[in-house]
């Protein structure tokens, strides 16, 4: 050693260092810090991986790992190369593909009442935006392996034929009736297959040739029905529908339904709504939920709308009232999350937030949060299994570094220390950018977009705050491309073959 | 590395003590040209030979073992059985998610000595390995038929897998003659397992010989090129005419010519090698944290964590 030589002693290790030049790192930082994971104030050896699959023939070429829950267990939705989505069920079960579109480089998925919403989308090279793929739908999967089916539906056709039916009761005159789908995970169609008939007071009315629908999904038909209609002007479908009580059909096949009665003072169910809902819905990029609706955002051909579904019904999203268009500036809506009763729009710096006013989402008002900092399309970190936020705060990963987001966004980062790094990363290519945020471990991890071999660790077992976290480089052989806990806190990690 | 699998394969049939044999070599062009529900289908070779898009995809790196075209032999138009040679057996084989499995057909008639096959069922034996296949490596299989031919004799055969003995079985020649589920396969023949349906991706061999069952069938084309082992391992390429009409077969005994009614003998050892061109290694897939090993542990190989560095601020590296 040398002379004089005062030894520095370091009594912890606070994690890697990547802001401005070298000689600006703390004594007590690393300006390199791979493949080691922080305990207590030491560090050692990150935990390897291993094979999650144990079946003779393991998906490759994993492209998005989506955590999928169902009503009896988690699972995974992963997308591999070639645009084939497969449900891996556990370490041994693989069903699938359940959706194969081959433009499909990337998708987006919820978990609702033990199905998955899934929206494919992809990069655009003409603008290098993400956006729902053309001509293609949000489809809806049950988790038994059956393929994925396009969400929402067709309308009834033809016509419903009323006649009287025995003694019963109705209110006399003149009603309009109609036909109403609903399929085995409760999408009700838009009203079809309309009929008018004067109903007589003392008789219940009878159908004949009730619609059938070709989709293999209808389990239910139901009879819609208008009031009584004064002037009548012989426009079938530009009135007010309500189902009428009792006067269901309990699959898709039977065309007779004999003896209904009702009073107009019982269409207490509104129809309406219905009628001007997307039989399909259209491709998006952000996909979540908000007050038991579904949020669908950026189509192929409206970048700044988003969408949201009556509440409780996932599948019908009204083309009028369920439409929100966000300030049109030429950049796509990258993202959607709902925080402290707000739902928040993301694009790739610019935040906005909608309120649910109990009214049509047409009707809420826009604020702004934040125009200089946003989101990637992957960006918000998943808290434990939750898919979502389960601690008050959302991490989010913008190009200004991972931001803490409370309701507004925190600075500096919460990567101020390894700044210069994150800056290195290349701003168009965001859309590799995922978040995985272990909660009861407090680590996290991120995957960048520069060097498809590296995550990026952080720890946070001191204090979430800029100064308290620990950085930390994993470096791998394979080249990794999505993340996602499952089981509460175990991370999976879908890798790619190396290039 | 692109979805696109490698598969140069390479086969080598050594001939038994009696009967017809040959050697073939094909690789993946061969396969590609396969047209396994119909006839004149052109198709790449990723919709046959399933990448890592696939559910089959790893296994398709490596271990496809040769080919057969299955889709005209199990057209609609069975074979006549007029034109299966007797004391024929067969075995196809293919990968089924990630395991080798064989199918065999005993060939044996009835009561041994002449008389045309029935076109019976339930006949065809299937075998799976019940280790996965090793992804990215050379394989030689080997399976070996000691059927004693004559009435209600039992015959045992057996399957290796880089020489280690993988099953065992025996089977009856009272029985052992039908051909209907092992060529009209739909059903049966599971190997190949794919995305949409199962039959696609398969290797198959058969180890005597087959006269013409259909007016379609080119075997020549489908079942030769050049590629990874565009040597012969052994004996001559599969070159068998097929021609039904003047009753032509490829007997490495008497060469192509004339039938031959073979009535009697022991079908003994016939032996099938298989070999593949390793890959590269794809550490694609799955994968979790597992503190409990030490190494990072991939689908083809385990590593060591690369190189768990931290240089401080001071002291360098």
């Amino acid at each position: 050693m040398f002379r004089d030589h005062t030894p520095v002693v370091i009594e912890e290790f606070n994690g890697w260092w990547q802001r401005g030049s070298n000689d600006s790192c703390p004594l007590d930082h690393f300006q390199q810090a791979d493949n080691i994971q922080y305990f207590y104030s030491g560090f050692q050896t990150r935990d390897p991986i291993d094979k999650y699959q144990n079946v003779g023939s393991p998906l490759g070429n994993i492209v998005r790992v989506f955590m999928y829950t169902m009503q009896t267990q988690e699972s995974l939705l992963v997308l591999v190369q070639g645009g084939d989505i497969y449900h891996v069920k556990s370490a041994t079960v693989v069903l699938g593909p359940i959706l194969s579109i081959a433009t499909m480089t990337d998708f987006n998925a919820v978990s609702w009442a033990g199905r998955a919403y899934i929206t494919p989308f992809f990069t655009d090279s003409v603008d290098n935006y993400e956006k729902g793929l053309q001509n293609q739908f949000l489809y809806v999967y049950k988790g038994d392996g059956t393929a994925a089916r396009k969400a929402a539906g067709d309308p009834p056709t033809g016509a419903i034929t009323p006649a009287n039916g025995a003694a019963g009761a109705t209110d006399f005159g003149l009603h309009v009736f109609g036909v109403v789908f609903e399929s085995d995970t409760g999408w009700l169609s838009a009203p079809g297959g309309f009929a008018s008939f004067t109903t007589s007071a003392n008789l219940s009315v009878s159908f004949t040739t009730v619609p059938v629908s070709l989709q293999a999904h209808i389990v239910k038909r139901h009879i819609v029905a208008t009031k009584v209609i004064i002037g009548f002007d012989g426009n079938l479908d530009g009135y007010q529908f309500f189902f009428v009580p009792n006067a269901t059909i309990n699959d898709n096949v039977t065309t007779v339904l004999n003896n209904i009665s009702f009073y107009d003072i019982d269409l207490l169910d509104d129809a309406s709504h219905l009628i001007d809902n997307f039989s399909s819905i259209p491709a998006g990029v952000g996909l979540t939920t908000y007050h038991g609706r579904l949020v669908l955002t950026t189509t192929y051909t409206d970048i700044s709308v988003a969408y949201a579904s009556e509440a409780g019904e996932p599948e019908a999203i009204n083309q009028v009232d369920g439409v929100m268009v966000v300030p049109l500036d030429g950049k796509p809506l990258t993202n959607c999350q709902e925080y402290r009763d707000v739902l928040y729009l993301y694009k790739q710096t610019r935040t906005v937030g909608y309120s649910d006013n109990q009214d049509v989402p047409a009707t809420w008002q826009m604020f702004i949060v934040d125009e200089g900092t946003g989101c990637s399309v992957h960006g918000i970190a998943t808290v434990l299994d939750s898919g979502g936020v389960n601690v008050d705060y959302l991490l989010i990963a913008d190009i200004n570094g991972l931001m803490l987001f409370d309701g507004s966004y925190q600075f500096p980062p919460i990567s101020y220390k390894i700044e210069s790094y994150w800056f290195t990363l290349n701003k168009n290519d965001f859309e590799f950018v995922q978040v995985a945020n272990d909660s009861l471990k407090k680590k996290l991890w991120i995957t960048q977009p520069n060097d498809r071999h590296q995550l990026i660790h952080m720890d946070y077992n001191e204090g979430l705050s800029p100064d308290k976290v620990k950085w930390a480089r994993w470096i791998f052989d394979a080249k990794i491309s999505s993340i996602c806990l499952i089981n509460i806190d175990d991370l999976i990690i879908g890798a790619l073959a190396p290039a | 590395m692109a979805t696109a699998v490698k598969v140069n394969v390479g086969a080598r049939l050594y001939r038994d003590s009696l009967t017809a044999a040959f050697s073939h070599i094909f690789n993946g062009t061969t396969l590609a040209r396969l047209s396994l529900y119909g006839s004149g289908v052109t198709a790449s070779i990723a919709d046959y030979i399933q990448g890592n898009n696939s559910i089959c995809g790893r296994v398709a790196t490596a271990p496809i073992f040769g080919t057969w075209d299955h889709g005209h032999i199990q057209s609609a138009v069975a074979p006549n059985v007029d034109n299966i040679q007797k004391y024929q057996s067969f075995i196809w084989f293919g990968v089924v998610n990630g395991f080798l499995q064989v199918e065999v057909f005993d060939g044996r008639p009835v009561a041994g000595g002449i008389g045309n096959l029935d076109w019976g069922t339930l006949t065809n034996i299937t075998i799976t390995d019940p280790d996965p296949l090793p992804i990215n490596q050379c394989v030689g299989v080997a399976f070996t038929a000691a059927w004693v031919n004559g009435a209600g004799q039992i015959g045992t055969y057996k399957l290796f897998v880089n020489g280690t003995q993988k099953a065992v079985g025996t089977t009856n020649a009272t029985t052992g003659h039908g051909t209907g589920d092992f060529f009209l396969d739909f059903p049966s023949l599971t190997v190949g397992l794919t995305k949409d349906s199962y039959h696609n991706s398969v290797g198959s061999m058969r180890i005597m010989n087959l006269r013409g069952s259909s007016t379609t069938y080119s075997p020549a084309q489908l079942l030769f090129d050049s590629g990874f082992c565009n040597t012969p391992l052994g004996g001559d390429k599969f070159d068998f005419p097929l021609d039904t009409a003047n009753g032509l077969h490829n007997n490495p005994n008497t060469g192509p010519g004339a039938d031959l009614v073979l009535d009697a003998g022991t079908i003994d050892q016939s032996v099938l090698d298989c070999c593949a061109q390793p890959t590269t290694s794809d550490l694609s897939g799955l994968y979790f944290v597992n503190p409990a090993n030490r190494r990072d542990k991939y689908y083809d190989t385990d590593r060591k964590i690369p190189n768990p560095t931290v240089r401080t601020a001071f002291i360098g590296e």
